[in-house]
């Protein structure tokens, strides 16, 4: 006798006898989690691909940065700085304690103006005394917001 | 088993990135190293004190020092990535 064979949908019909109802289950779970498989090796590719063109393209990027922030030539510019300015208090009468006090604090603002500039590359706006950052960035983000809902009113 | 081949090849990727980073640091620390040498060789031919110059020399490694760890972490090269438009802001 011929058996039943099931349609291409391979969802159980009607008038089927169990035994073939159960078969049919079996397949569909197994071509579904066959299918999750699928799925979840094309993302673990994704990342690979994700990560290796990441860990390609960074380091030269950064290294860039490093190298234009952080040189021989910035810490001479800064001891010339700031051994011209402990000179001039020197030259000015001020005695040698009070001009180190101030050279130092010269020298912490110096390096303060050197730490913006890591800050200023990730957040090209400069930030205005007062205004709270977090208030910054929210207008910021309301304000793409508000561009894409604009983008998709025109589309 | 192809799964498990992406799954480790991501893996491999992961700690290729940490290392870099490791990496990334040093050659900015030794950066900051011949940077703050440069310094104290011009504060001396300033005349400053020697103990005033080591104090501003350690006090220069120091702060570099913050700020290299600051800009150089996964958390900040992301950030990086997302402001110059290499990654999406979900991701």
């Amino acid at each position: 006798m011929a058996r039943a064979r099931p349609p291409k949908s391979r969802k159980p019909q009607e008038g089927w006898p169990a035994q073939l109802c159960l078969e049919v289950r079996a397949v569909g779970e197994e071509e579904r989690g066959r299918r999750e498989r699928k799925r979840a090796t094309s993302d673990a590719e994704e990342i690979a691909e994700i990560m290796t063109a990441i860990g390609e393209t960074v380091p030269k990027l950064v290294r860039d940065i490093i190298g234009a922030v952080i040189s021989e030539e910035t810490g001479r510019n800064l001891g010339k700085a700031i051994g011209s300015f402990y000179k001039e208090l020197r030259d000015a009468g001020i005695s040698p304690e009070e001009a180190l006090k101030m050279t130092r604090e010269y020298m912490a603002s110096l390096m303060k103006v050197g730490e913006l500039l890591p800050r200023l590359l990730r957040h090209p706006r400069i930030p205005v005394p007062g205004l709270p950052e977090e208030a910054g960035e929210e207008a910021e983000e309301a304000g793409e917001e508000a561009e894409g809902e604009e983008d998709d009113e025109l589309a | 088993m192809s799964w498990l081949r992406a799954g480790l090849g991501a893996l491999r990727a992961t700690v290729r990135i940490a290392a870099l980073l490791a990496g990334l640091r040093s050659f900015a620390m030794s950066r900051l190293r011949a940077s703050a040498r440069a310094l104290e060789e011009e504060l001396r031919a300033h005349g400053l004190p020697i103990e005033a110059v080591r104090e501003l020399v350690e006090d220069y490694l120091r702060r570099g020092e913050e700020a290299i760890k600051m800009f150089v972490s996964l958390k900040s090269i992301g950030e990086l990535l997302r402001d110059i438009g290499g990654l999406g802001k979900s991701s």
